[in-house]
């Protein structure tokens, strides 16, 4: 299954007899990949698995536009990335909420959310990165948890690789302040 | 990662597991339900060409209504127009036009009805006429009207 290079699967996904196929394949590829980092953002099952599909909807959409300026997952990521931070932002519109109770609201699901089962510690770390302002948590998460390379982080995120650099710092020193506060 | 970008609290080791899991095969389902989405989508979306052919369609329909309240309009006003208004093309009275025009409006009625007025008019024209010319002639021969009965009544 992931025998196929995302070249073969573009040039499959622009061939209107495999298109279908070519999609499903792509989305068995990235599936794990994109919902473990939709998943870290929006923290509850049910929504990351809203916003996966709408995320793949999206892709199927735009994916014949696809110029391979960059590279596949980059992409994939960015358009993931974007779905999450817009479903925080709709969320928030539509329940009246400042900032802080965002992040109270996204710490309930930490601890209600059927599909949360981690040690003590894994989720002293997981509040601790909640307090951390969102395009930071981002930041935070794709290199402490998917030791994203900083010029991947910068074609995902369209910032430069210093500012990412100085992000993920500042990010590190507020958790271990958190931490030891917590 | 580089050792400074470790998080260095005493006694606190969290690594780099996430505390979360996914239902039991949430993954071989995921694509089929996207699939089936998309297929839904599509299904319900119409396809471009028709949403161009259908913006047109209803644009050229609200130009043809347009169009339509414009001679309906026109025609409104040129026939609901005044028939003593002074016609811009010509100085004198077209009078084909105004029977053209008018026509329409009479029936055979209101013909027979317009020429009963005409006969009843011209009868009460003549008889004032002929009593004005009576009494001229009663005072230019100085007779009175007790003569003019004795006249008639001989």
């Amino acid at each position: 299954m992931n025998s196929y290079s995302d070249k073969e699967l573009l040039d499959m996904f622009r061939n209107s007899e495999t298109k279908n196929y070519a999609f499903n394949l792509l989305m068995r590829k990235y599936q794990e990949r994109l919902y473990w980092h939709i998943r870290k953002i929006v923290i509850s099952h049910d929504d990351t698995d809203d916003v996966i599909q709408n995320t793949f909807m999206k892709v199927w959409g735009g994916l014949e536009f696809f110029r391979e300026d960059s590279q596949l997952f980059t992409w994939l990521y960015r358009i993931a990335t974007n779905e999450a931070l817009t479903f925080l932002k709709k969320k928030k519109t539509k329940l009246f909420l400042p900032l802080g109770d965002v992040e109270q609201q996204l710490c309930r699901s930490l601890e209600s959310d059927a599909y949360v089962d981690g040690s003590e510690l894994q989720l002293r770390l997981q509040r601790a990165i909640l307090k951390l302002p969102e395009k930071q948590r981002v930041v935070f998460n794709m290199k402490y948890f998917d030791e994203m390379k900083y010029e991947d982080m910068s074609e995902v995120l369209g910032t430069s690789v210093g500012a990412l650099k100085a992000s993920f710092h500042h990010a590190v020193k507020k958790i271990e302040k958190y931490i030891e506060e917590d | 990662m580089k050792e400074k970008d470790k998080i260095d609290v005493d006694g606190f080791e969290a690594g780099r597991e996430l505390p979360f899991s996914v239902p039991n095969g949430y993954f071989d389902t995921l694509p089929m339900r996207v699939q089936d989405k998309i297929s839904a989508s599509t299904a319900t979306q119409p396809k471009i060409k028709e949403v161009w052919m259908g913006a047109f369609r209803s644009q050229l329909a609200f130009a043809a209504g347009f169009a339509f309240m414009a001679v309906l309009a026109y025609f409104g006003y040129y026939l609901s127009r005044p028939l003593n208004q002074p016609d811009s093309k010509s100085n004198g009275t077209d009078y084909v036009e105004i029977v053209s025009r008018s026509i329409s409006d009479f029936d055979d009625i209101d013909l027979y009805r317009a020429i009963e007025d005409k006969q009843k008019q011209d009868a009460l024209d003549e008889a004032t006429e002929e009593m004005y010319r009576r009494y001229y002639v009663r005072s230019n021969n100085c007779i009175t009207i007790i003569d003019e009965k004795k006249e008639v009544q001989p």
